[in-house]
């Protein structure tokens, strides 16, 4: 009897503990970020410079290890406010139902602030990261948090099984510090989720670690 | 006999007269020469600049601003690594530059990282003249100066240009490059050494010759 009682209790254990892990992986936010090549195959938006248009130019100057580093830049004759995109390729899409997050590491690497933006569309509406305004760097320096950041969009509300394109764009008051037109930048595989256990999730792994207490205390393990 | 003395004397007054008018004369001449007459290209010269060469086949120049005294350059490498260069000017130059024996030009690095620069010019024999190549730190600003006098011709100028380089990828991994070239000349030696030279020892001379006079 006693014999029984305790191969119970251990199987009891092992459940709670599965269950615990389940609640603890539920807890944690999946989240998405573009892959190197992903990233190493974006796209101008646009005709590119144009004395006409005032389009904004976009290259791929140079790969890095995770990413590649991207100029931006506008003709001399574009003034105020104006933005200029790389985008997915056309044939580009994903299908990204298992995430709750995008996330994109970026930096800013010139010697001016610039400000970036990360959008996606998902076949009906544009969603869009908050915009990071970022500081100029001095011979390839980093300040973390001040010369990058990462770009964050919630998914939640998303069609995430038809995500079309995704898109980052840089955008400034030209000419920038009085003569600057141009933007370079570097985009990276996100590693770290910025919001690691957001609210929602944070709440379900409370409760299942007071949930667990509870029961512990009304079936006291032997 | 007072006329006669009247008269030695307007002579003499006209000839010391005339002798300062020539002694002037001489001296202005000599300035003119001693002067090293410096050529710099307008706004609107630099305006025609655009790349004329690079040394692989993925560099690229634009003009990305026109301040007040010059023009603002952006110049990139696309997916380039180790030493590159461009060259930015205007090959169909057909400046007269007879009367001038320097080419200057003042360069300002606008970039978060150094580059080199320097500054050259070719004749119609393909003859070339070039500055030193100097190192810009970040809004560092240099003026570059060509001797002419290197040149077998100087009418006409066939090509002027920059010539920017860097070993790529610079810190942050950076092929871009921001500069301005202005043709503001600041602080140009206007005069050089030889031709002060001569005008020192004008000056010297005619004061000689004064103290003598007298």
């Amino acid at each position: 009897m006693m014999f029984r009682h305790h191969y119970f209790s251990k199987f009891k254990q092992l459940c709670l503990f599965a269950l615990i892990s389940i609640a603890s992986l539920s807890a944690h936010a999946n989240f998405i970020s573009l892959a190197t090549e992903e990233i190493r195959d974006l796209e101008q938006v646009g005709p590119g410079v144009s004395l006409i248009t005032n389009n904004a130019t976009s290259v791929l100057t140079n790969y890095t290890l995770n990413g590649a580093t991207f100029l931006t830049f506008w003709l001399f004759n574009s003034d105020g406010y104006s933005t200029g995109s790389i985008q997915t390729p056309e044939d580009w899409f994903a299908n990204w139902t298992s995430y709750t997050s995008f996330q994109q590491h970026i930096i800013n690497r010139d010697e001016s602030p610039w400000s970036f933006t990360a959008s996606i569309y998902d076949g009906t509406t544009i969603f869009d990261s908050e915009t990071l305004l970022l500081e100029g760097t001095i011979g390839g320096q980093i300040n973390p948090g001040t010369t990058d950041g990462t770009l964050f969009i919630d998914i939640g509300t998303v069609d995430k099984a038809n995500i079309e394109w995704v898109r980052f764009s840089v955008s400034g008051i030209l000419p920038v510090n009085n003569y600057d037109r141009v933007s370079e930048y570097e985009l990276l595989v996100q590693f770290e989720d910025v919001n690691p256990v957001p609210l929602p999730p944070g709440a379900l792994l409370f409760s299942s670690a007071i949930a667990l207490l509870l029961i512990r205390k009304k079936h006291p393990v032997e | 006999m007072n006329i006669m003395i009247f008269a030695d004397k307007i002579k003499t007054t006209l000839y010391e007269k005339l002798k300062s008018i020539f002694l002037c004369a001489m001296f202005f001449l000599i300035s003119q020469i001693a002067y090293a007459s410096t050529v710099s290209l307008s706004q609107s010269e630099i305006l025609n600049f655009e790349q004329i060469n690079t040394s692989n086949l993925s560099g690229y120049t634009f003009i990305t601003g026109i301040p007040q005294d010059g023009v603002t350059f952006l110049t990139y490498f696309v997916l380039e690594s180790g030493p590159n260069s461009a060259d930015i000017g205007d090959d169909e130059a057909g400046f007269n530059w007879d009367e001038f024996d320097t080419y200057s030009q003042s360069i300002l690095n606008r970039d978060e990282n150094p580059w080199y620069f320097s500054l050259s010019v070719k004749d119609t024999t393909n003859l070339i003249a070039s500055s030193s190549t100097y190192e810009l730190q970040t809004n560092e600003e240099k003026i570059f100066s060509v001797d002419l006098s290197e040149l077998n011709s100087r009418n006409p100028i066939d090509a002027v240009w920059v010539t920017v380089s860097g070993n790529i990828p610079e810190p942050g991994n950076d092929a871009v490059l921001e500069w301005d070239l202005y043709f503001e000349m600041g602080e140009v030696n206007e005069i050089p050494i030889p031709g002060s030279i001569i005008f020192i020892l004008s000056a010297l001379s005619s004061l000689l010759l004064f103290k003598r006079r007298r």
